[in-house]
């Protein structure tokens, strides 16, 4: 990480004390000024990791912390997702936005094309937080469509996140939510159990969607971000052996054995997309399959739809500007 | 005009006739004709090409069968089918001519608005401001009477003599196109008459000054209503998210919540990165957004209306700027600038034939219209 030029700690310094703690993280004066105010705002007496104790030392126990790299979410206990609050604790992935925007981008796809009266199956594989299933079902049913949607995880850390997030978001969903998601603990690498026990619990499935860990060992270690690597749980972001294609082809596997419609998973970026697209044409199971661009233009996701579901192919929109002067 | 019964009608009086129609809209056309190439695109929105067409085939017909008629060596029993064709095709021409003229002419742009009328006394002391209450007693009972159009008083002053007399009357006519309609009236009246107040039996000259203005509807928003100026199609709207730095996704927890939106037609802009949320951030742009497309809206509708309230504040009073005057003595009300007389004062001011004197104005304010798209 390059080093902090000495003008601008100073000018950091001028604008506020606390602001130079940010900066080894944030980088810039005007994102450390924003997470400044965030903390302030949200952080409280208490805050994990500032001693429990209160007093006035926490604010700045929290720049402190935020400077050395953690993450603002983990902090502040919460990420929104769209118009969730997503509770988010050490030992579970913080929802990304990439993730909010294909997700609710399919949520609409889903409102526009599936008839209103239809009942949509949904199987989320590595559901972390449980962000996408309860957002999936916060639009849907905002919109008077009915779902089942399950979420898979083989973490149990984050099987209690979801649980945790599900009642946490309890009046943004509807009344019978507690029946509509189910958390539930399973492997997704080991199809054929995991088919069985989703066989179980749900008759139709017409969409998997999966946000998977995706980083190969390389790419681990060279280009996530501090706060990422040192922070956030190795198991959600790298397969284990290093290889970051391994979960595709089981995601597409028990996307085939359970009979869905359409298959939706977040990649890498575009290397791994076409790989991953490559993969599942392969199988002759799909009657196409199509990369979603993200709000930078990086291909973010691959889909692969049966006959009848093409509308699926279409992406969210590239909308994205990178610098606060721009 | 052509007598109806004429068997024979000169070459010159059909030309000039014809010819009277409309000078203006002949030289616009001849004008058209000009500049037909560069104009071709814009007329095409504007210019009822079809009616044209048809008025142009319509006055080759008008003038074969005045070459018929002129003709002495016709048969004697095409002629009278000759002439009851010609009465036909003549008035059919005249229609088409004031349609053409219609759409020639662009609308006025508040001309489906409600009105808002002021009248002043101007020069004549106490028997100016007892005009001015005829005029305001003409409208009223014209509106009430003729049109059935709700009017709300504004304010009223009446004069310090007291009696009839008005010192300054503001109302409202409630009706879409009252505007269209009042517009017309704006201007000086003038009346020459003798007074109630005068004992020796001269007569005077007195004026009133009437103001016609658009009247804006007032906006007034309920729980849950959106302002119609904030109306905003959403294909014009581009929403920009700040994106993370790199390869995004997974490798990066940065939060970039900041969303930009930006309103193409106007170029007006909303940031906001207030919150961790992004999908507040669209919420609150948007209403951002929004409001300022409204300011910005409201600012040129009020900076419209103020140019039209000086534009009308320029006419004085004075008794030689009149446009119309009420005659007493000869029973005859003249509109100076369509050159119409009508001679019946009292129906006249008890708003009865009122309506016949706004088509003619409104008919020279049409005209008028036409010559001013020649020198635009």
């Amino acid at each position: 990480m390059p080093r902090l030029a000495p003008e601008l700690i100073r000018a950091a310094r001028s604008r506020h004390p606390l602001l130079p703690l940010l900066l080894p993280e944030c980088r810039t004066i005007e994102q450390a000024s924003m997470e400044l105010r965030w903390l302030a705002r949200e952080g409280r007496w208490g805050a994990r990791g500032t001693g429990g104790g209160g007093g006035r030392g926490w604010l700045r126990a929290l720049c402190e912390k935020r400077g050395r790299g953690w993450p603002l979410q983990y902090l502040l206990g919460t990420q929104p997702f769209g118009a969730l609050e997503i509770m988010c604790e050490r030992g579970v992935l913080i929802p990304r936005p990439e993730t909010e925007q294909f997700t609710s981008h399919l949520g609409g796809h889903i409102l526009k094309h599936l008839h209103p009266r239809s009942r949509v199956g949904i199987v989320d594989l590595c559901t972390g937080t449980g962000c996408i299933p309860l957002l999936l079902h916060n639009q849907l049913s905002m919109a008077g469509m009915s779902s089942r949607i399950l979420g898979v995880d083989i973490s149990a850390r984050a099987l209690r996140s979801s649980k945790r997030n599900l009642e946490h978001n309890k009046k943004s969903l509807s009344a019978n939510v507690r029946e509509d998601i189910e958390f539930f603990h399973g492997n997704v690498l080991a199809v054929d159990g995991l088919i069985e026990a989703i066989g179980e619990k749900v008759k139709g499935v017409d969409i998997v969607i999966s946000n998977p860990p995706y980083i190969s060992k390389e790419s681990f270690n060279r280009s996530t971000g501090r706060s990422v690597r040192n922070y956030e749980p190795k198991l959600a972001l790298a397969p284990e052996g290093g290889d970051g294609d391994i979960f595709y082809p089981a995601i597409g596997r028990a996307a085939e054995r359970l009979g869905s419609q359409a298959v939706v998973a977040e990649v890498e970026g575009w290397e791994q997309a076409n790989r991953v697209k490559q993969e599942w044409e392969g199988t002759g199971v799909w009657e196409g399959v199509d990369i979603w661009r993200d709000f930078a233009g990086i291909g973010r996701t691959v889909v692969g739809w049966r006959c009848g579901w093409e509308w699926i192919r279409d992406g969210p929109d590239v909308v994205s500007y990178r610098d606060w002067k721009e | 005009m052509i007598s109806r019964t004429a068997t024979y009608i000169c070459h010159r009086c059909v030309f000039r006739q014809f010819r009277s129609q409309s000078t203006g809209l002949l030289r616009r056309a001849q004008q058209l004709s000009n500049e037909h190439s560069e104009l071709e695109k814009q007329l095409a929105d504007g210019y009822d090409k079809k009616l044209a067409t048809r008025a142009g085939q319509l006055a080759s017909a008008f003038g074969e069968l005045k070459e018929m008629l002129a003709d002495r060596n016709l048969d004697p029993e095409l002629r009278p089918l000759a002439v009851s064709d010609m009465t036909s095709t003549e008035s059919s021409l005249s229609t088409l001519a004031t349609t053409i003229t219609q759409s020639l002419v662009q609308p006025h742009p508040f001309a489906h608005l409600s009105a808002l009328v002021e009248i002043r006394p101007g020069a004549g002391g106490s028997e100016a401001s007892l005009f001015a209450g005829d005029l305001l007693k003409l409208y009223t009972t014209y509106c009430a009477n003729i049109r059935n159009w709700p009017l709300s008083m504004v304010s009223l002053t009446a004069s310090a003599e007291g009696g009839d007399g008005v010192q300054e009357a503001i109302f409202g006519v409630e009706a879409p196109g009252a505007y269209e309609i009042f517009r017309g009236e704006a201007g000086v009246h003038r009346v020459q008459r003798v007074p109630a107040t005068e004992k020796q039996g001269r007569t005077h000259t007195s004026t009133a000054n009437v103001v016609v203005l658009p009247s804006f509807p007032q906006v007034e928003l309920g729980e849950g209503e959106e302002d119609p100026d904030s109306i905003i199609d959403m294909k014009d709207v581009r929403v920009d998210v700040m994106r993370a730095r790199g390869a995004g996704g997974q490798h990066v927890n940065t939060t970039d919540s900041a969303v930009r939106m930006t309103h193409i037609p106007t170029g007006i802009v909303a940031a906001i990165q207030d919150s961790r949320s992004q999908h507040k951030n669209r919420a609150k742009a948007m209403m951002v957004l929004k409001s300022r497309i409204a300011e910005k809206r409201r600012a040129e509708r009020e900076a419209e209306e103020l140019a039209l309230r000086r534009s009308v504040a320029k006419v004085n009073a004075g008794r030689s700027d009149k446009m119309r005057t009420y005659n007493y003595i000869q029973n005859r009300v003249t509109d100076h600038r369509c050159g119409f007389s009508l001679h019946d004062l009292p129906s006249f001011m008890n708003g009865e034939t009122l309506d016949s004197m706004i088509d003619q104005v409104r008919k020279w304010q049409m005209e008028r219209d036409v010559e001013n798209l020649d020198t635009r």
